[in-house]
């Protein structure tokens, strides 16, 4: 039965469409349709670089304005994928710079990103907008002042967590004078100095800045001087907060109590606990509050937490110990995001007091939060029931037992309950990350309750291919695996091949998984690509039953890449032939 | 207390080769008794030159009291060259990404030098180099160890390397950890012209070697790996280049 709807309706209607998952629906209805919607796409996110291709990209999308896209697996994040090993965005820009000419937005993340590719962005792309790398590596300084120098409709450059390690500050002087639209700047990666006079003049011609994240070469003294600029910003993050001089504080206390709009603070490296008081004006306006940096201890915090009535964000170092959270609990009702970094990783013995009292406490107060990611040393099954029994609507939890493998300290027994607890009754539970000693139990748990569970990190957990095999025949909605250190091998994979292919990735490293099974997988299931990486030298050289290093499977459509450095395999179904990059 | 379990790092095979996986990636922790592929047999000669080595010696040894620590190369067999210079360490746990670790490596740092210092008895001149960190909270019977990945290139190979620092104690065993991470890989080839193992590459073993081990300092400028005592070196290196010895040479940058 054919509709007779105008093709204008149905676009009108469409365009309301903003979720990819809806869009991708209603493109499967019927060929018009389908052919409605992808000329109406304007935003696209690849969740994998490699999943795809700029030609499938292009081709099936003429009129993208924003591109947001993600590269390496995220253990890279932790130095568990060697250098070299891919997720090139030049490829992309070169083939989006001829069909493209319209785009706005580029997003991002752990991508390697060369001077030439953000030289191509700056001379592309007449209307350029917003560029935000986070966790990219591969550009200098150069690269930055093509961006400066070309872009004049740039509204935002959000560096978040780039690898800026040689990069002076001078780019930013390429900011023509008659620059005046910046909106977000977010150079707090950055480890040399800038030249302070040419961010202040960079900031006093941008009205409409609401965001400024400056670097830890700012010192505390120059901050006051920035403020009294850009009194409008919503977002700050501070430099380094460590002053001596005393008429240095009487200025923060004026430039501060001048942002009335001010929700957000971050920065605050080497901080000098005399100026922390002039932060107090601000608390009760604050909904994000980023400590995590520098050290501050537990009784400045608390002061500074109780003040923070409003509070919906606070990443802290574990010097808050378990009295400060008690503070948090009781002040910050509002609170949906909490993440407690260590601030003495490699220390066996607890340098603070910190335990699971802490985020016990925090789940007694705190009946919004939504999303944990918590550092500490010793943890409960009871404890775990607890948090799980107070906050039902917990989204992500990710909890790291510094010790690999430690069990309940109480009990001394695995923390399969406590986990199993947590899977059982947060319902909407998307993210978990486990640690502890965890037994296949645990994963049958997460298989029989991690209904909607998206994303899973395993590390020192499980005892056998059973493990797994709950996880992957049960998670019905799993997108992405992360596996290190654990004793799965491949029957489990083999068993669950399908399952792969309706997952984003899985990455495995130091498991018993050996490389005839990785073969018999690629042989198996062509759509997904299946990535041996192995520093040793090519597993040919080795028996096919000796375990492989490193394991990363993902579904594509793009076939094999080419792009591989040398110490990765790629498996795969020969008959299918790849796509080639263009450019 | 453990940090790894056996039975998840080392997987025998029927070949007779026992793999240390875990540990293996920039770093120099290996399980004990390993028998490591055969590119090895060159290690050992390596091993055997820098035993016979004197200038070595004489370098370290003016800075440490105890050699126990820094000359362990010299003074120990092949075989136990390959146990952990003290609390392993495993890569990539706990999960934190290495910009938050540096960020707080920079408060932390002075105090590493302090430890070491403290175990190795030598103290007068280097202590001017510590800044005070008056925020620091110690303990002082732990060893502190902060991952510091610094960035290794080689000439000739695009790809750069990362090696952790911090899971070294002396030039010895960083030295054999940068030659297997530019050896010879048997399957692409791409480096048979680079064998760095066969040619040592460090001037601390071998005059005749073709590279030389370069480091950039806090200041910027390009020095030559083993000139100062270990902790000075570990204080101010930022990055790590393997050059060949005639470019180095030609450079005024470097000596």
């Amino acid at each position: 039965m054919a509709y007779a709807f105008p093709e204008e309706v149905l676009e009108h209607v469409f365009s309301f469409l903003s979720s990819d998952k809806d869009r991708n629906s209603v493109s499967l209805v019927c060929k018009s349709w389908y052919e409605l919607e992808r000329w109406n796409r304007h935003r696209v996110f690849i969740g994998n670089c490699y999943a795809s291709s700029p030609e499938i990209l292009i081709r099936r999308f003429p009129e993208v304005r924003a591109l947001e896209m993600k590269g390496k697996p995220h253990f890279a994040d932790f130095n568990l994928v060697p250098e070299g090993w891919g997720a090139y965005v030049y490829p992309w820009i070169v083939a989006m710079s001829a069909a493209y000419p319209l785009l706005e937005e580029i997003k991002l993340k752990r991508m390697v990103v060369s001077d030439e590719s953000l030289d191509l962005i700056s001379k592309s792309f007449k209307n350029f907008k917003v560029l935000i790398l986070t966790s990219c590596e591969g550009f200098t300084a150069d690269g930055l002042a093509s961006i400066a120098a070309n872009c004049r409709n740039l509204r935002v450059l959000d560096l978040k967590e780039s690898d800026m390690d040689d990069i002076s500050g001078h780019w930013l002087s390429h900011f023509p004078d008659s620059y005046t639209s910046l909106v977000a700047l977010n150079i707090s990666c950055l480890l040399s100095e800038v030249i302070f006079s040419t961010l202040e003049r960079l900031v006093a011609r941008s009205p409409n800045l609401k965001i400024l994240r400056l670097n830890r070469s700012i010192p505390l003294e120059k901050l006051p001087n920035l403020l009294r600029h850009a009194p409008q910003l919503i977002e700050l993050g501070v430099g380094s907060y460590a002053h001596e001089g005393i008429d240095a504080f009487s200025n923060m206390v004026s430039a501060f109590a001048a942002c009335k709009e001010m929700r957000d603070l971050s920065g605050f490296w080497d901080v000098a606990p005399a100026y922390l008081p002039a932060i107090y004006p601000l608390c009760s306006g604050i909904t994000s509050l980023n400590l995590s940096y520098g050290t501050i201890q537990s009784p400045e915090l608390i002061k500074i937490v109780s003040q923070c009535t409003n509070l919906q964000r606070l990443w802290v170092l574990d010097h808050i110990e378990d009295s400060g959270l008690e503070a948090v609990a009781m002040s910050c009702k509002d609170l949906q995001e909490l993440r407690v970094f260590p601030s003495e990783p490699y220390l066996v013995e607890p340098n603070v007091s910190l335990t699971e009292q802490g985020l016990v406490s925090i789940s007694h107060g705190c009946t919004k939060l939504q999303s944990v990611l918590y550092f500490c040393r010793r943890m409960s099954n009871a404890a775990l029931v607890l948090i799980a029994r107070n906050c039902p609507n917990l989204i992500r939890f990710r909890l790291c037992i510094l010790e690999p493998r430690v069990p309940d300290y109480l009990t001394n027994q695995p923390l399969d309950s406590g986990f199993g607890a947590i899977v059982e009754i947060c319902k909407d539970l998307q993210r978990l990350s486990l640690s502890g000693l965890l037994t296949d139990q645990c994963f049958k748990y997460i298989g029989t309750h991690g209904k909607k569970l998206e994303m899973l990190s395993i590390a020192f957990a499980g005892d056998s291919d059973l493990g797994l095999h709950h996880v992957l025949s049960g998670c019905h909605s799993l997108r992405k695996l992360e596996i290190r250190d654990s004793p799965f091998g491949g029957k489990a994979l083999l068993a669950n091949a399908a399952k792969l292919e309706t997952m984003r990735s899985l990455w495995m490293s130091n498991c018993p998984v050996s490389f005839e099974a990785c073969k018999l997988l690629g042989q198996k299931m062509p759509r997904l690509n299946v990535e041996v990486i192995d520093e040793r030298g090519s597993p040919e050289s080795r028996p096919p039953e000796c375990p492989v290093e490193k394991l990363y499977i993902y579904r594509t459509v793009a076939g094999r890449r080419r792009d591989f450095p040398g110490y990765v395999c790629t498996i795969n179904d020969d008959s299918i032939s790849p796509v080639i990059f263009s450019g | 207390m453990l940090v790894m379990s056996e039975e998840s790092c080392v997987y025998a095979d029927d070949s007779g080769l026992e793999l240390g996986l875990g540990l293996s990636i920039g770093s120099s922790v290996k399980p004990p008794n390993v028998k490591l592929p055969e590119r090895i047999g060159s290690w050992e000669l390596y091993v055997t030159k820098l035993a016979a080595n004197k200038e070595f010696d004489s370098e370290v040894s003016s800075s440490s009291s105890s050699s126990s620590v820094t000359i362990t190369g010299t003074k120990r067999s092949a075989e136990s060259l390959c146990s952990p210079p003290g609390r392993s360490q495993v890569v990539g746990w706990p999960p934190i990404r290495s910009c938050r670790l540096n960020s707080s490596a920079n408060h932390f740092k002075p105090c590493t030098t302090r430890e070491f210092l403290s175990k190795t008895g030598a103290g007068a001149k280097i202590s001017e180099h510590i800044g005070a960190n008056r925020n620091h909270v110690s303990n002082e019977n732990e060893p502190l160890k902060m991952s510091s990945f610094l960035k290794v290139t080689m000439d000739g190979i695009p790809i750069g390397r990362k090696v952790d620092l911090n899971a070294h104690t002396s030039y010895n065993t960083l030295a054999q950890s940068l030659d297997e991470m530019f050896s010879v890989r048997p399957s692409t080839g791409q480096n048979e012209e680079h064998a760095v193992l066969a040619r040592q590459p460090l001037r601390l073993s071998d005059a005749l070697s073709e590279y030389v081990l370069t480091y950039k300092d806090k200041d910027g400028d390009w020095m030559l790996v083993g000139d100062v005592p270990w902790d000075m070196f570990f204080n101010s290196v930022r990055r790590l280049r393997i050059m060949k010895r005639a470019d180095a040479n030609g450079s005024s940058d470097v000596d």
